[in-house]
Order: structure tokens, then sequence, then C-alpha cells
């Protein structure tokens, strides 16, 4: 486990709604006080401050002006690994948000949500207990299952047993508290196993970046 | 040539049997006819009269005594009536019976008187004539052999077209070629009521001693190399050479022991078979495949062969009376080819496939549509009373239908050229891709009308044509994108070869058959692209809308509304994004958002469902409304009633078959329901679910508590 809690100093923004900015201000700063926010509405400065800058928390929306989101989250995951990524989003469907959980966001914010709720899921992804939809537990299952039948997972990537049933159950649609009573441990555990499903979909699909990377003579 | 349509070899060699046995039938009715007959028992000849009208009618055997007429009299020798004359054991006495019958035959159909005397001694005459013979005649032992000698024909021809290069399979229908004339010339004068002209005995006996030899000496041959090749089989000339030899000296009676010319040789082969058996049983030891098979062949030809051997000759060399008749015992043979017609199908005897079934199924077909033509004649031209009208009757409406229904269902219509070729295709192109590859080769079943069809995935497919094989016997139709290659062979159920235009029309249905399916999945893109936009247009600029909204809206009453607004338009989005959900799935989007709401109200939720659901897809209409209503009940509750506590409940999981129950309760209820004024989305709601053919009925068990019950028929499910 490299991602140990750490203290937020230092939060970057990126989010072109003004209202929304002013939510996720607002949520950050209850969430974790004392902190510093940096916000910008869209990519191009979002990328130029960090590179005289770094944050221990990112806060971003994937539908932004000069492009995607989730392209950001891959530049971030590789240039400081240790820095907490969070997509804000309204849709927590695996259409909007597969790509950006696999590029290395760990949990995401959905916008419509009271901000005493938006406070209670940012300490929780912080604390290591990210949310997790039914219908991205469900594409999970499916694409690690695929891959451990084509047997082109090496050990380290594949789900453990544990981390299996976690997902089976988030998929029927059942909460951290419902698994953590099924399956008799705590909702901390329960946590340490979708942080590890969020990190090991991380590196499965970088790993498998490379490989088509090496296959296609760019390695 | 014939090779290369096994069809119409089948047919014609069904033909040359019918034909044979045409003449051995026209023979037959040539001789005259006795209206009694003639038994040999315990050595003495006995006469049986049929019913007479005017003589003593006597079902006790007299023992005659002597025939006559006005020209001459005969004193009957027991030999004269032996089903067949070599059944003694001097060359002599076989000669002296042929050389009687003409005797016999003098007394053409003028009266005779036959002398005899009963059991106790006393005289009898009888005065009778002998008369043409009618079909009626001939008796069932006579048919017996027809059918067994057509069979013999028509079952060994059926694998020799099929593998004539195989030479066991040419060994086995030299062997029942030779075994038919045996048998037929057999029928005729085994069978014969009063005689037989003395020329035609001896060369129908000629026929049937050289027949017989050349069955089993071909047998004997056969068994050296199926089903293994022992190395005995290389010493097959001289074998034949020799046993050529003994036919020679056979026909040429160089001695008088019959025994020693005819029936020893034949036993020794037949001893012979049965040591070859015993070998290719020990050589077929490490193969279970070939010994099963084996088994098989073995009993079917042994039984049949040991039963008549055992029969004519054993008991001839015992001197006892045969136990059954040698007509009978040729029956035995039906055991041998019936038996080997079973142990092709099972067993793959001669290496034949199961399909090669259909020849032999196709030709009995058109035979017994002639045999019912044939009989239709037959009782229209002896029913002299029977009207013209109810002769079309019969015809017209009765017959003629059923001869049609008849050769659909066994012959099948000619090949025609099939107008509904393209809507076919067409079809095709529109089935899902892990179908279309069954429906692409029964496509090509019925056009080609292949007796074999099969995947040929060893083909070089980079070809991309079709071509022709094996002289045009194989149409070897490459693959095309994802459909597979396919090798057909023998066209129109063998009928004919596969030509050049056979090869142009499979290589434009292919182009046509690939053109549609990239035109479909041109479609298919389309309307995905298009599902895809809109979605997006949803997302960005509703989406975004509707969040400023909830902004400006917090902690206002209103703040819900906008809210709902939010999550209809993220259920609409998820279903343009997949269509399909399956039951199971719905319902866990449904747990997560309705228990984050319950969360986030401090409401505690209850959610009573079986823990496996169904996983078949929901129609895209029942998911959108499942959805919306409980969402919309859940609003209403959390809305109105202020509630501490909400239990979702589904006693039973839906099937295909059982209709869907769920309730949603939840206590702090301050009006009775009576009293509620719907709103519009419940309205709206109430009106989607009754056109599903479902409903909703709400009720108040106890004052703080309101419960609703929603039932969905079992036509919930979108198609498979």
């Amino acid at each position: 486990m490299t991602q140990t809690a750490h203290k937020i100093r230092q939060a970057l923004i990126i989010e072109d709604l003004p209202d929304s900015q002013a939510l996720l201000l607002t949520v950050c700063q209850q969430t974790f006080p004392g902190v510093t926010c940096q916000l910008f509405d869209n990519l191009h400065d979002g990328r130029l401050w960090l590179t005289e800058n770094r944050c221990d928390l990112l806060l971003i929306d994937l539908g932004l002006p000069d492009g995607d989101g989730t392209d950001l989250i891959a530049e971030v995951k590789q240039s400081a690994p240790d820095c907490t990524i969070v997509v804000a989003t309204i849709f927590d469907d695996d259409q909007h948000l597969f790509a950006a959980l696999q590029a290395g966001a760990m949990g995401y914010l959905l916008k419509d949500q009271s901000t005493a709720q938006l406070v209670r899921q940012l300490q929780g992804i912080e604390d290591g207990q990210p949310p997790l939809s039914a219908s991205i537990a469900r594409r999970l299952l499916n694409g690690f299952q695929v891959r451990a039948q084509a047997q082109t997972q090496p050990a380290q990537h594949s789900l453990s047993q544990r981390e299996q049933e976690v997902l089976g159950l988030i998929a029927r649609g059942f909460s951290s508290n419902e698994i953590s009573g099924f399956l008799e441990i705590s909702r901390h555990t329960v946590g340490d196993h979708i942080k590890n499903i969020y990190r090991k979909l991380n590196i499965s699909s970088r790993a498998e970046a490379t490989r088509e990377a090496l296959r296609l003579g760019l390695g | 040539m014939l090779f290369n349509r096994p069809s119409l070899a089948l047919h014609a060699t069904t033909l040359l049997a019918i034909f044979c046995c045409s003449i051995s039938i026209w023979m037959a009715l040539q001789l005259p006819q006795f209206d009694g007959h003639w038994l040999i028992k315990n050595g003495t000849l006995y006469l049986h009269a049929d019913a007479d009208p005017d003589t003593p009618p006597t079902s006790r055997p007299l023992i005659p005594v002597s025939v006559s007429n006005r020209q001459q009299q005969i004193i009957p020798e027991r030999n004269d009536f032996l089903e067949d004359p070599d059944f003694v054991d001097r060359y002599q006495d076989y000669n002296r019976i042929i050389q009687r019958q003409d005797l016999w035959s003098a007394f053409g159909y003028a009266p005779l008187v036959i002398r005899a005397t009963d059991t106790n001694g006393n005289p009898v005459e009888w005065q009778t004539h002998l008369r043409p013979r009618q079909l009626q005649d001939l008796p069932k032992e006579f048919w017996l052999q027809q059918v067994v000698a057509l069979l013999a024909l028509v079952i060994s021809g059926w694998v020799f077209w099929l593998r004539h290069n195989d030479t066991s399979a040419r060994l086995f229908f030299a062997s029942s070629a030779c075994l038919m004339p045996a048998i037929l010339a057999a029928s005729v004068y085994s069978t014969r009521s009063w005689s037989v002209p003395s020329d035609w005995m001896l060369w129908l006996s000629h026929i049937n001693h050289i027949g017989t030899e050349a069955t089993v000496a071909f047998m004997l041959m056969l068994f050296m190399t199926y089903p293994q090749r022992l190395p005995v089989w290389r010493y097959w000339p001289g074998l034949a050479v020799l046993l050529a030899a003994q036919a020679w000296i056979e026909f040429r009676q160089w001695s008088d022991n019959l025994e020693l010319l005819l029936r020893w040789p034949v036993f020794m082969e037949i001893i012979a078979i049965l040591l070859l058996a015993v070998w290719q049983w020990r050589a077929s030891a490490r193969n279970p495949l070939q010994r099963a098979a084996l088994r098989w062949f073995l009993s079917s030809i042994l039984i049949s062969i040991t039963l008549i051997s055992w029969n004519s000759m054993v008991v001839n060399f015992l001197g006892l009376d045969a136990p059954f008749s040698q007509s009978d015992s040729i029956a035995l043979f039906l055991i041998l080819y019936l038996g080997i017609a079973l142990g092709l199908r099972r067993y793959r005897l001669f290496d034949m496939d199961i399909w090669s079934y259909r020849t032999l199924l196709w030709t009995a077909g058109s035979g017994l549509i002639l045999l019912l033509d044939y009989l239709l004649l037959a009782v229209m031209g002896l029913s002299h009373n029977l009207s013209m009208g109810l002769a079309l009757f019969l015809t017209g409406w009765i017959y003629l239908p059923l001869r049609q229904w008849l050769w659909n269902r066994m012959v099948g219509s000619p090949w025609q050229p099939d107008n509904n070729l393209m809507p076919q295709l067409s079809a095709i192109a529109w089935q899902p891709p892990e179908q279309r590859q069954q429906a692409w080769q029964a496509l090509l079943q019925a056009h080609f009308q292949p007796l074999h069809l099969h995947r040929a995935n060893g083909m070089d497919a980079d070809t991309g044509s079709a071509q022709l094989a094996n002289d045009g016997q194989q149409l070897l139709i490459a693959s095309h994108g994802e459909l597979a290659p396919v090798s057909l062979e023998f066209a129109q159920r063998g009928a004919r070869l596969f030509n050049r235009q056979d090869v142009r029309f499979a290589n434009s249905l292919t182009q046509l058959l690939e053109q549609l399916i990239h035109d479909r999945r041109d479609y298919q893109q389309g309307i995905d692209e298009e599902r895809r936009r809109i979605g997006r247009d949803l997302h960005d600029n509703i989406g975004a809308r509707l969040l400023k909204l909830l902004h400006r809206l917090r902690n206002t009453p209103n703040e819900e509304l906008a809210r709902d607004a939010i999550l209809d338009l993220r259920s609409t989005i998820n279903a343009i994004d997949s269509p399909l959900q399956s039951f199971a799935d719905t319902l866990a989007d449904l747990r997560i958002e309705i228990s984050g709401r319950c969360e986030a109200a401090s409401v505690h939720l209850t959610w009573q469902v079986p823990f496996e659901l169904p996983t078949d897809n929901l129609k895209p209409v029942v998911r959108s409304v499942l959805t919306s209503i409980l969402r919309e009940l859940v609003s209403n509750a959390l809305r109105h009633a202020t509630p501490t506590a909400i239990v979702i409940s589904m006693p039973v999981a839906p099937s295909m078959s059982t209709p869907l129950h769920m309730e949603i309760s939840n206590n702090g209820l301050h009006t009775s329901p009576d009293h509620w004024q719907e709103g519009y989305g419940l309205r709206n709601l109430r009106g989607r679910l009754q056109e599903l053919g479902g409903s909703l009925s709400v009720q108040q068990p106890q004052a703080d508590q309101v419960s609703i019950h929603l039932t969905l028929p079992a036509t919930i499910w979108a198609k498979p």
C-alpha cells in the first residue's frame, strides 16, 4: 500500500461551470480546513500551473472546453503518484467514468448532490472509502473476467477472491455498509478492497497500453 | 460418368435389378400350374391335392402311382420333384432329373389322370389338368427370393457407387452381383408347380452353380482384405484361377461325384471364410473401432452363410431332411443385407458416412412411388365394374394428392432456381453474427441440395473464390468475412455434377452476402453514432443546464425537483448508451440510487429482494417505466411523508412465466391516501404502467403507514 493518508494542503480544482466551481471550492474548504485551492476553468491553464506547482488533491471535471479531463488525470498519475485525483461529474455510469478511472482517478463526486453529501464523499475518498457505482462495478467485473480467461493477466493485476466478492456485491447494488455486514469485515476493509480494485484497474490498463505500444513498435 | 452421380447410378442399378427380376417372373409364368403339390417326406414322394370340385378332395397325403393321358404314362420318381436337382450326390441322378422334366412338360394342358393310393393302401383316381400360370399362383417363396435378389444388388450397388475406389466395396458388390442371378435362377425352378423345360432347368442350374461359386469366392477375397489387408491377399490371382478351374470342372462334370465337385469346394470355401474371419478378428485386436465394425459385419455374414450352408449342405451330407426349404433359406440372406445396411450406418462399414443413406432413401422413395402407380393401374384394370366417375374421383382426389405428397416427402422436387434467394440472403445479413454460418449453410443446402455439406476448415481460405474439386463431385466455397469455408459434395442429391455455372453462382452469392453484411454493419454503425451523438448532446447541454438550475435552487424547496430531473436525464442517457439491460442490473442501479437518496435524507432503507435475480433483459420501455416509478414513489415518500423508514420488497423474483410484484411502503404518513391528489408525475406513470398491462394500488394498513403495490405482467422481457 503506497497510498497512506496524508494531509491535504494544496488542492487544484478544474471546472468550467462557475456555479460548480464555487460548489467544489466550498466542499473542498469544508472537508479540509486550511487547504489552499487553485481554481481553473480549462485544461491548459491547469496543466501550465502544474509545471511549476504540485498538489495533494485534484478535483477535475471531464468535459472541459479545451479537452477531456481524462488526459490530465493520466499525466498527473504519472508525475505525482501521491496526488489524490477525484472526478467531478453528474454521471456515474461506466460510459463516462470508466476511462477516467482507468487513467488513475481514485473516485468521483456527483455534482448534483447536497454540499453535506459531497463533503462526506470527499472525506470518504481521502479516508479510503471511495465510491463505486454498480454499473462501473459490472464493467470492471466483466473486464477482469475476460482478461483472466484470456490469461493475458499477470497475477499481480488480477483480483483476489475477496476483491471479486466485493465487486460482485457492488454490482448487485449493495452499499459498503451492507457489504461489510454481509462479508463480516469492517467498512474500512471494504474500502481497502475498493481502493485496491481501482489501483489494479489503473495498473492493468497501463500495462495494457505498454503492451499495445510495444506491439505497435513504439516501446 | 455414373461414378460421379451416385443417385443416377443407384437408380440405374435398381432398374437393372428390377429388369432381372422381371425376367425370372416372366419365366416362372411360362411354367404350367398344377392344382396340387408334391411333397417329399422321409424319402417318399407324396401328393397333396388342392381343392378340386370333381374328385375326392382329400387333405390326406396320397402316394402317387402313375400320371397318364392319352399319349403317355409316367411313373413319378421322388427326385422329379426335388426343389433343386443338385440335392443328389451323383451327376447321373442330377442329369436324369433334368432330362425327365421334358416328359412331365409334355402333358401340356390336356386332361390327365393321376392314380394313387391313400395311406391305407386304397386306390384313388384323380382326373385333373394343368393350366397356364397366373401371377397370383406364384408362391411366397418365389417373391421372397425376388426381394432378396433385388436387395442384394441395390445395397451392394449403393456401397459400390459411393466407394467405387475401394477394393473391399468392389468385392462386396461383385459378390452380391453374382448372388443375384444365382438366387433368381433357382427361384424359377425351385418353386415350380409341375415341371420346367429340361434345357431351361439345365442352364438355370448352371447359372445357380456358377453364381453361388463366384459369390463365395468373392466373399473369400473380401475377407482377405477387409477390414485389414491380410498377407494372404497377395495370392488372390492364384486363388481366382483355382476357383475358376473348379467351376469349369463342375460345369463339365469331370466326375460323377456331385458332392465332391460342387458341395465340398463351396463347403471348404466357407470354412476358409470362417478362418479368415478369425484371422481378421485377431488382427483387429488393437483397433477397437475396427473391431466393433467387424463384429457387426462378421455376425451378419456368418449367421446367414452358416445357416444357409448348414441347411443345404451339412444336412445333405448327413442325409436328413432339410429343416426348411432352399427357398426359405435364401431369406436368410435378408439378414446379411439388412445387417450390413444397418452396420453401414452404425459402424461406418466400408467407411461410409451417414449422409450416404440419403441416396438410398431417395431411390427407395422413387421406387415406392412407381410401385404405387403400378398398383393403381392394376386395381383400375382389374375392377371392371368400377364406374368411370368413381375412377376419376379416386385418381384425382385421393391418389394424385397422395402421390404428390409422397413425392415431396421422399423424393423432393427437382432442382429449380430459387426466386427467394435475395430475401433469404438479406435475412442472413440481419441475423446475429453467430447464427449466420448456420443460416448460410442452410441456404446452400436448399439451393444446391448436396448429399453432404460441411465446414471445410482446412481449406485454403485465401483464394476467395469458389472452386470445383474431384471432377465436380465437390464444390468448395471459400470463406468470406466471418463466414467459414464450406464444402458441398454431390450436387442435387447426387444426381448431377457441380459445374462452372455453379462456381459463378456461388461466387455471386458470397459477394452479395458479403455486401449485405457490410451494408448492415454500416447501418448499425450509423445508428450507434447517432445514438452517441444524442447522448452527448443531452449530457453536455441539458446536463450542464440542469446542474446550473440545481445550483440556483440549492437550499430552496424546489431543489429536489431539479435533482430528480438530473436523475431522469441520467437514466435516459443510460438507456441510450445501452438500450438493453438485465432485470438484475436494473435493480442494482435502482438500489444504489435509492439507498444513496435515503442515506442523504437519513431514512432507513430496507431492501428485501431475492439475492439471485433473472439476468434476462427487460424491454427498454419496461426498464424506463420501472425506474421512473420507483424513483417517483421514493421521491414522493421523502417529500410528503417525512418517513424514518422505507421498505422495498419483492417476495419472489419474476420470471418468463410469473409476473412481477413489488411493494414500496413507508411510515410517517399524515393524510389518508383517499385524499391524495395525484400529481402529474404519478398520473402519467400510472398510465404508462397500464399500457404495459401493469397496475398500481395504494393501501394504508396502519394510520402512520402507506404501502404501494406494483404489478407488471410476465411480458416485460425483451426477446432474446
